[in-house]
């Protein structure tokens, strides 16, 4: 057990030494958990967590959602990237 | 009769009373052929992620409405037409679930044992 923290804090410190942010690993979807505030390409913050840094849309394990979700979070995205909510690239990050 | 939100997206060196004339125009459109709105949003003034047409900030307008299939068909075509407008979006509005009561006490209190 010790071992395997071990190598769990040297995995985040070899993240954080690349400027990465971990994946934030989930094992239920966000948005089955809560129907009340279902996907929207207009709020920002959210369709925002959506994405990585460089704006491409995350992949499911990563984000966590459920297949039907995931779809939807798709379309949410580049709807956002219509509306210049998001970038379609964004390499004016660094 | 389906439920509709439009976004557009203004250019931002209009005088103000321009953006007003324009979206009450818009709004006047959609009430005219019978629909009507729901919501109705001005964002304001917003940083673009990207440039559009050189410019770099937009004024965010936002309606929803309940409207006849032909009337967001009208609204774009004008919406085209109309060169101050550097984008717009127009998608048919998924309804949010009203959230009808708190979540039962009774399935609450048994999660928590």
């Amino acid at each position: 057990m010790p071992r395997r923290f071990e190598r769990e804090e040297e995995r985040q410190r070899d993240r954080g030494e690349r400027g990465e942010r971990a994946p934030i690993h989930k094992k239920s979807c966000r948005f089955c958990a809560n129907p009340f505030e279902p996907i929207d390409y207009k709020n920002e913050r959210q369709v925002r967590r959506l994405v990585s840094e460089r704006g491409k849309i995350l992949p499911r394990r990563a984000t966590g959602n459920c297949a039907k979700h995931q779809r939807e979070a798709a379309i949410a995205v580049k709807y956002a990237r219509h509306l210049a909510i998001l970038p379609f690239v964004s390499e004016f990050h660094k | 009769m389906q439920n509709y939100e439009t976004t557009l997206i203004l250019s931002p060196i209009l005088p103000e009373a321009e953006w007003e004339a324009k979206v009450s125009r818009y709004e006047g459109l959609i009430t005219a052929a019978g629909g009507e709105i729901k919501k109705k949003e001005i964002w304001g003034v917003r940083k673009l992620a990207y440039p559009i047409r050189h410019r770099s900030q937009g004024y965010y307008v936002f309606f929803q409405y309940q409207a006849p299939g032909e009337v967001p068909r009208e609204l774009e075509r004008n919406i085209r037409l109309d060169e101050e407008i550097l984008r717009h979006l127009t998608v048919v509005a998924k309804p949010v679930p009203a959230r009808l009561e708190p979540p039962t006490p009774q399935l609450e209190a048994k999660g928590a044992e």
